[in-house]
């Protein structure tokens, strides 16, 4: 027992899944589900063991720390092995080894790069959870889930490019690997934080979260929501804590999904839409950087990644009975679908932070922050954004799914592995918004906060009560935006619709005007590289750093991303 | 139940939230303004359903917008 709680030199917690994951083809089938939950309940208290502390090695001249535990990554691994274990639970029926293979792995690398303290570590582990979430994506194996798992590799290999690009740069200038907070006053630090941004689904850059997401199979989506978008909300709280940036575009993430929510017919489009918009409350508490915004942003971060995996696995049972999770194609499922419905409504309420629930302790935390530091707008739009949930998650969603029209379905109820997996979400949902200081002693700084006082308990119900009368009235005016089988444009179209347009334009511009048009160019080219040719510093003697040399890649990575889909 | 009978509960049970604020109001210094969070919630549902339908007007396109590759074969949703 004392081998297992002294400090390793590896993570080895996590290694202990991405090595599970890499064996798990050699199991029997029947075995596989038991072992996909075993292993990360295994790393959970592995982990748990470990005291406080990091470990050092020096590779190649580079001084390394490939293990560190301190509050903030116990909080964020402990969540991940809890989400793993929780999506293996619902994934019991599923046989697919390559699916099991790649869960296990990316849970495995997530946790890694939480317990990663330099950032070359983290790096590795940050692409391997890019690869094995892609498997993820792709899992249907179908021509629409193969399109957006390319597109959605391009991004996250994009994401990680930069961080490399970043972390040369950093290594250049400072000669340190060291992950810890960073200002953005250099091009290494602003590489890595739009690194980390492109992650955590930054406005314009969020559009492979509600393009991948609804693509991958129901398993892979309660996986996929849990890992990628909260580890770079632990690399922002780990690197730029205090940013006020980050406020900024926080509440941008926590307003503008709001609408797309409403109107979106895909139910798991709607719902990664809604992670984006939870994310920014995230975004917003780092920004802010007080230990109670911190706290509030780790807090959330926890909470969401429980009732979010909670949702979408309502939704996944849903689709796994009926096939869909188009809002136009649904409706009266309560009927057959009762323990479902019941369980999307833990999730529901847990988000739209209603009391005794977890959202209300995590999100209380970031407003009141918000509140304290006197940033009223943001506490304004914030406020907005926790109402505007409301109508979405527990409201529009449920109406949609449970409610409104019987759409004829005579379905079964979920599978009991499901209903398991939904139950225990269910009740740690319940466990965190019943007992908050148990769950505030496991964040990283101290605080003395109370989240339940009248005021704030009657100020909620007050929202939720009035939030339902408006959505009761907008029904019952016709007046609320119907389901429709449709698409809404996001700013996606610029990479899928714009170079198609642009390459359909020049084929019809005429090869031969366009034959000329590169004639005349590599004349140019020609001309310019004789005239660089007879300075002193001929570009082949210069040395280039590794920084810009991979920021030059990203940037050649991004034009033939374009010119693919051209 | 009713649209109309689920109004009517919601209505009174938010009314009795705010006179309960309001009675909070009376008895303690520094309270909170009774019924600005119920005013608020009834503002966000109205310009969320605005905004709604103006980004659907502007945005909405044909679901086959894309192409090919937006389309689900049939079953593909029960993939587990």
């Amino acid at each position: 027992m004392s081998a297992f709680a002294s400090l390793p030199l590896l993570p080895l917690p996590a290694l202990l899944l991405v090595v599970g994951g890499l064996l798990i083809f050699a199991f029997p089938s029947r075995l596989r589900p038991a072992l996909l939950i075993a292993l990360p309940l295994a790393g959970l208290l592995w982990l748990w063991l470990l005291p406080e502390g990091q470990t050092s090695l020096t590779l190649m001249g580079f001084d390394l720390t490939p293990f560190r535990l301190d509050p903030l990554s116990r909080l964020f691994a402990s969540v991940f092995f809890i989400a793993a274990c929780l999506g293996a639970v619902f994934a019991w029926q599923m046989r697919d080894p390559l699916q099991q293979s790649a869960a296990a792995l990316y849970a495995g690398s997530a946790i890694g790069a939480a317990l990663s303290g330099d950032l070359l570590t983290f790096f590795f582990f940050w692409e391997a959870t890019s690869l094995s979430s892609f498997v993820l994506v792709c899992a249907r194996r179908s021509e629409m889930a193969w399109h957006t798992g390319l597109r959605y590799l391009w991004v996250q290999l994009l994401s990680g490019l930069l961080l490399l690009a970043g972390l040369s740069w950093m290594v250049g200038a400072t000669g340190s690997l060291s992950f810890n907070a960073m200002q953005i006053n250099s091009p290494g630090a602003w590489l890595i934080f739009l690194s980390f941004g492109i992650k955590a689904a930054f406005p314009l850059f969020h559009t492979w979260l509600k393009d991948a997401y609804p693509a991958s199979t129901i398993t892979g989506t309660v996986f996929l929501s849990a890992f990628t978008t909260k580890l770079a909300i632990y690399a922002l709280a780990r690197g730029f804590p205090a940013t006020e940036f980050l406020i900024y575009i926080g509440a941008v993430m926590a307003l503008f999904p709001l609408f797309y929510t409403m109107i979106e017919n895909d139910l798991r489009r709607v719902l990664a839409y809604s992670l984006n918009d939870q994310l920014g409350f995230m975004v917003v508490g780092i920004g802010i950087g007080t230990p109670l915004a911190l706290n509030g942003a780790a807090a959330h971060a926890f909470c969401h990644v429980l009732y979010k995996a909670l949702l979408f696995m309502s939704i996944g049972a849903v689709m796994f009975r009926t096939g869909t999770a188009k809002a136009s194609e649904l409706g009266g499922l309560y009927k057959c679908m009762p323990y479902t419905m019941m369980f999307y409504f833990v999730g529901a309420v847990s988000i739209a932070s209603f009391p005794l629930f977890s959202g209300f302790v995590s999100k209380s935390l970031i407003l009141s922050a918000a509140h304290y530091e006197h940033y009223w707008g943001i506490w304004l739009i914030l406020t907005f954004a926790s109402a505007g949930v409301l109508f979405y998650a527990a409201f529009r969603i449920p109406y949609y799914t449970f409610f409104n029209r019987d759409a004829g379905w005579k379905v079964k109820e979920a599978p009991n592995s499901m209903l398991a997996a939904m139950g225990l979400t269910a009740a740690l949902c319940l466990l965190l918004g019943i007992f908050p200081q148990t769950f505030y002693a496991l964040l990283p700084y101290d605080m003395n906060y109370h989240p339940y006082d009248f005021p704030h308990i009657i100020t909620s119900l007050q929202l939720v009560l009035f939030a339902a009368l408006a959505f009761a009235l907008l029904i019952a005016w016709r007046l609320f935006p119907p389901a429709l089988r449709q698409l809404n444009l996001d700013s996606d179209w610029f990479y899928r619709t714009l170079p198609p347009r642009i390459a359909a334009r020049v084929r019809r511009a005429g090869i031969g005007a366009m034959m000329q048009r590169l004639h005349a160019v590599r004349e140019g080219a020609i001309t310019a590289a004789l005239s660089l040719r007879r300075r002193s510093a001929y570009l082949s003697q210069t040395i280039y750093p590794a920084g810009a040399m991979a920021f030059w890649i990203a940037v050649l990575l991004a034009l033939a991303m374009i010119f693919t889909y051209a | 139940m009713s649209i109309t009978r689920l109004i009517w509960l919601l209505a009174v049970g938010g009314v009795a939230c705010v006179l309960v604020e309001v009675i909070y109001f009376v008895i303690t210094p520094n309270a909170p303004i009774p019924g600005w969070y119920a005013g608020f919630a009834l503002i966000v549902g109205a310009v969320m359903v605005l905004g709604a339908h103006l980004l659907r007007f502007l945005i909405g396109r044909d679901e086959n917008f894309y192409g090919r590759e937006t389309i689900e074969t049939p079953d593909e949703g029960k993939i587990l």
